[in-house]
């Protein structure tokens, strides 16, 4: 059984295997987001105190959901890659910090939108927020040594450490805010507990959060196929690939 | 041991990094009346988190230039080569951060306070956790100097990689000298700085070979 698990991790075998599942993702995240687009942003109900603002959520749940889990996943592909040394796994790493960040990004700007019709105001403070700034500068710093520290395998392997020390120590960060958060609470904002959504409104909810998690492993495997090809370009599977 | 002594003597000898350090310090702090107002009632509220601030900077901007020279002469390589524990290598190179950059903060900070207009007890609070506080700021900011030594780039790659990690130390750092030494910050405080002695070190084992290795 392990050895199905070994397989994935040679380069060759995974290029040509995977290639089958990019179709499959493409068709999958296509239509599920499309659906999903179709019936949060059109269909849904408006909110009964948002009104038609909150069609953002849509957008904006999604993006933050997959920026905390993208950062998880990037930590332990960094952690295989470490323990296990597999150029596969440092691969991943690289190629999926970009995508990770530009996905908090967008979480960032979707809550700064939503919060100007629902705050009145385009950034606060708080707990979440903050948080998620955070999680977008752990991103930036992996990126940024990555990229001072150029191509090596030792870079590689800064980078890693660096992604895991990150996620060690992010519940420990996310912990922090929070009670930083709620010692400078103010007066005016006050955090009231969501009424539970109908199914008009979190199927619409789930169907883009599956449809995000859908085009991310798209993006990812994309990159990740074309990494591995420019690692190996000197390799004869790639250079039998050429030639085709 | 001896590596303390050395890590001590290197320092002592030419103390222009702690000068340096401090005048950094106390020149930003001095920008701040300038910059917002001088009126004492709106300066000192804001004191224990501009010190704390400044605190964070100064060490991240000395931990840039610590190792450099070591990697340069090759004596971090020999260090790692050595039959010294590595984690203590790298707990002794944090500890001479905190005595060259940290350490005289914390002796200043009675006059950073005055020049922000704060009483004397909210100075000592602030210095008692400057005490707890800034060995974790020295702890991950030679780690973070240890993951970009020997790169070839803008020096504030270091900042950029190591701030997240001094978030938690700064917040709870402040909230204990704000609220005049509330015991659950306090408490929090000292687990981080027991968990940081305790692993941090390691990490930066794994890191120094790395950087050795470029």
């Amino acid at each position: 059984m392990w050895r199905w698990f070994h397989q994935w991790g040679s380069p060759k075998f995974f290029h040509h295997r995977s290639g089958a599942l990019i179709p499959v993702l493409a068709l999958a995240s296509g239509l599920i987001l499309g659906a999903g687009v179709f019936w949060g942003l059109l269909i849904a109900p408006a909110d009964y105190q948002q009104g038609e603002s909150v069609r953002i959520m849509y957008v904006h749940v999604p993006a933050a959901i997959l920026a905390q889990s993208s950062y998880a996943m990037m930590a332990v592909m960094a952690l295989i890659s470490l323990i296990w040394r597999l150029k596969i796994a440092d691969a991943a790493v690289q190629t999926v910090a970009p995508i990770g960040a530009c996905i908090t990004l967008l979480a960032l700007a979707t809550g700064s939108l939503w919060g100007k019709p629902m705050w009145g105001t385009y950034w606060v403070w708080d707990a979440r927020l903050t948080s998620t700034l955070i999680l977008f500068f752990l991103f930036a710093g992996v990126l940024a040594l990555r990229n001072a520290a150029g191509q090596s395998q030792t870079a590689g392997r800064a980078a890693s450490v660096l992604a895991v020390i990150g996620l060690l120590n992010l519940p420990i960060i996310k912990y922090s805010v929070d009670w930083w958060f709620t010692l400078h609470q103010p007066a005016s904002f006050t955090l009231t507990d969501r009424p539970a959504m109908p199914f008009s409104m979190w199927g619409p909810l789930l169907m883009m959060v599956v449809g995000f998690y859908a085009w991310f492993f798209l993006a990812w495997l994309i990159r990740l196929r074309h990494e591995l090809v420019k690692r190996e370009i000197r390799s004869d599977w790639v250079q039998q690939m050429m030639k085709q | 041991m001896m590596l303390l002594f050395r890590e001590l003597k290197i320092m002592l000898r030419s103390p222009a990094g702690a000068i340096q350090s401090l005048m950094f310090a106390v020149l930003v702090i001095a920008l701040f009346p300038l910059a917002i107002t001088p009126d004492p009632d709106q300066l000192e509220p804001l004191g224990i988190g501009l010190i704390w601030v400044v605190t964070l900077l100064s060490c991240l901007l000395a931990a840039d230039k610590s190792l450099a020279s070591d990697y340069a002469d090759g004596s971090l390589e020999q260090m790692v080569l050595s039959d010294y524990p590595l984690w203590w290598v790298c707990l002794v190179k944090s500890m001479a951060h905190w005595v060259s950059c940290a350490l005289p903060l914390l002796l200043m900070a009675p006059i950073l306070g005055g020049m922000l207009a704060m009483p004397l007890d909210r100075i000592v609070w602030l210095m008692a956790s400057l005490i707890l506080g800034s060995p974790i700021l020295s702890l991950f900011c030679i780690l973070g100097a240890m993951l970009t030594v020997g790169l070839n780039q803008s020096s504030a790659l270091l900042p950029i990689l190591i701030a997240p990690f001094l978030v938690p130390t700064l917040i709870l750092g402040t909230q204990w000298a704000t609220t005049g030494g509330e015991a659950f910050y306090g408490y929090m405080l000292a687990a981080l700085l027991c968990l940081s002695l305790v692993t941090l070190p390691f990490a930066m084992a794994v890191v120094a070979k790395i950087a050795v290795s470029r």
